[in-house]
């Protein structure tokens, strides 16, 4: 079983520090939700965990207790897939030639596609329910639909640790709560789904761990009844809400402004 | 897309073929397409397999001395330019990117320049090339550096960087130029270089050119998927395991050497590589697999078409090729530009 940490990771852009000594671990079958304000880290601690962005210490992230600061590119891309808020695809691809590309990391440069690639892929677009698409040009879907298709390409990798940043950002609802299905299904699976999101019912109603961070540091993690308390909820979105039992019995939560 | 790639060969070798024989038949002086490959047939095969007797041999020089070298040169020129676009366009996430926009040419045409200058034009062939590589690389990684922030190339911000980095290379070389007008024989070879055209190509111009050209459509084809992936963005291509860095450098080091290896024996010949990828791109989509070859293929029959047209079109005078291709291309690329704006302001 993997583990993908971060130990006091701390991450600098420019002159600013963004990431304070942050640490958390990620084990199977997880989905975990990065809450936290605009600009609070949430996206800057997913590309760490990715292994896109370097943190000081160096070796602060670390994937089965190596730092991933050490692990070659595509070993790193087999096994976590990072899927950015930006859906844009450049040119008229179509949804399985982007699909399609998800299978880079596991091929050499000279290598035809295998039957593991194409099987790999028919999956990929099966669980995203985009079979319908296959053919289209992917710059012509809409968001939601683009959103699939960028998760499917992310799932053609296999990979064991799924890190989505803001998947539902531009979604409308009925799209939104489709990807979140999806995020739960991964993580039934066995994947390792983290999903840095403002949405915070779909937190409530989704996510086993919820991390909450603020001003560049993870001030709480646990279950979501721990850490969306009324007082972090005052505390760090400035926002006093009203929890209102759901249709289900699940609570939903009403906000309003201090 | 996949489906229509033997049909378009099929349509397309046969255009290649027909503009390449028609190119070597047509001219100040005509000949017959029979006398064409007559002559073409008895230099290939072994001797006494085709009959030459009839072919004068002023014929078979025309054929075999002036037209075939000046066809193989537009070819390589045309494939190595419209592949040079092809990893222009996948690199800047752009379909406006293309040598002479981005400033690449400019530098191929300054490092010729300073070969001519410095005189190594005149001691070693290969200098000429190789000069103009390095010019078209330097340029490039000077726009790519001024136009980039953050992985992210704006449109507006990689024009004006080519555009600004073109004139300010463009007045290197005329400051050049005009410090070396006295040395009068130096002087016209390289305004008449700088025009750029095909006018008395001869078999050196064509070993000088096609060697690079070749090796940079291999290059750029063993990269082809790395190009795919850095197409969606460099954060995109790192998370599915491109090392961004060394492929960004490897593409940039292939784009001019299909830039320089074009404007060394062609000078600088624009709107190719932009108008040439574009139409193959309606016809077979992006995947830079497909995409790099078929445009190649088509970028070297478009440009024979074109110099076909720029020494045919106002005889017995010539036009210059670079005017033929900036006539067919100038209206695409303001086209791509006014859909771009659409969408930016729509969308």
């Amino acid at each position: 079983m993997s583990i993908l940490e971060a130990r006091e990771a701390s991450v600098s852009r420019g002159q600013r520090l963004i990431l304070k000594r942050a640490s958390l671990s990620l084990t199977h079958g997880e989905l975990v939700a990065l809450v936290g304000p605009n600009g609070s880290g949430k996206s800057t601690l997913l590309r760490a965990l990715a292994g896109l962005w370097s943190t000081t210490p160096r070796e602060a992230v670390m994937l089965d207790g190596r730092p991933i600061a050490d692990i070659d590119r595509r070993e790193i891309a087999r096994r976590i897939a990072f899927v950015s808020q930006d859906a844009t695809i450049h040119f008229a691809f179509t949804v399985e030639e982007i699909v399609r590309m998800g299978r880079y990391p596991h091929r050499g440069r000279f290598a035809r596609e295998g039957g593991a690639d194409r099987e790999a892929v028919r999956l990929a677009i099966a669980r995203c329910d985009i079979e319908h698409l296959a053919s289209r040009a992917a710059n012509t879907l809409s968001g939601g639909e683009r959103q699939r298709v960028l998760i499917a390409r992310s799932l053609a990798v296999e990979p064991e640790f799924v890190l989505l940043d803001e998947p539902t950002a531009s979604l409308d609802v009925e799209h939104s709560l489709e990807v979140l299905d999806l995020c739960r299904s991964l993580a039934a699976s066995g994947h390792v789904v983290v999903l840095a999101t403002h949405d915070l019912n779909a937190v409530a109603r989704y996510a086993s761990k919820v991390v909450l961070i603020h001003q560049g540091e993870i001030v709480a993690t646990g279950s979501r009844d721990e850490v969306l308390s009324q007082q972090s909820l005052e505390q760090v979105f400035r926002v006093r809400a009203d929890a209102v039992a759901g249709g289900d019995g699940q609570p939903v939560y009403v906000f309003h402004r201090l | 897309m996949k489906t229509r790639i033997p049909l378009f060969y099929a349509l397309l070798l046969p255009v290649l073929l027909a503009s390449a024989v028609l190119a070597m038949a047509i001219g100040s002086t005509s000949l017959g397409w029979g006398t064409v490959l007559r002559v073409v047939a008895g230099k290939l095969l072994p001797a006494g397999w085709v009959d030459t007797a009839h072919v004068t041999h002023a014929e078979s020089v025309i054929v075999w001395l002036i037209r075939i070298p000046r066809v193989l040169v537009a070819a390589c020129v045309g494939a190595g330019l419209a592949a040079s676009g092809v990893i222009m366009q996948a690199l800047f996430r752009n379909p406006l990117a293309e040598p002479s926009r981005v400033g690449a040419g400019a530098g191929a045409v300054l490092g010729g320049v300073i070969a001519f200058v410095a005189g190594w034009s005149v001691t070693s062939v290969i200098s000429l090339p190789l000069a103009a590589m390095t010019g078209a690389l330097i340029a490039l990684a000077l726009v790519y550096a001024m136009a980039t922030r953050g992985g992210v190339t704006p449109v507006t911000t990689l024009l004006l960087a080519g555009v600004a980095a073109g004139s300010l290379l463009t007045a290197v070389s005329s400051l050049l130029l005009s410090v070396n007008i006295v040395n009068w024989q130096m002087a016209q070879d390289i305004v008449f270089w700088m025009m750029g055209g095909l006018d008395a190509r001869t078999w050196t111009h064509f070993w000088l050119c096609a060697p690079f050209v070749l090796l940079g459509l291999v290059a750029a084809m063993v990269q082809s998927r790395d190009l795919d992936l850095l197409q969606q963005g460099e954060e995109t291509a790192a998370s599915f395991g491109v090392d961004v860095e060394s492929a960004k450098r490897m593409l940039t080091l292939t784009t001019a050497v299909l830039t320089g290896a074009a404007v060394a024996v062609a000078g600088l010949v624009g709107f190719v590589g932009l108008v040439v990828p574009h139409a193959v791109r309606l016809v077979l989509g992006p995947s830079n697999k497909t995409l790099l070859p078929a445009s190649a293929v088509a970028g070297a029959a478009f440009l024979i078409l074109c110099d076909l047209a720029a020494r045919t079109l106002h005889q017995p005078t010539e036009i210059r090729l670079g005017i033929v291709t900036a006539l067919c291309g100038g209206p695409v690329f303001i086209a791509l530009l006014i859909r771009r704006y659409r969408e930016v302001t729509t969308g």
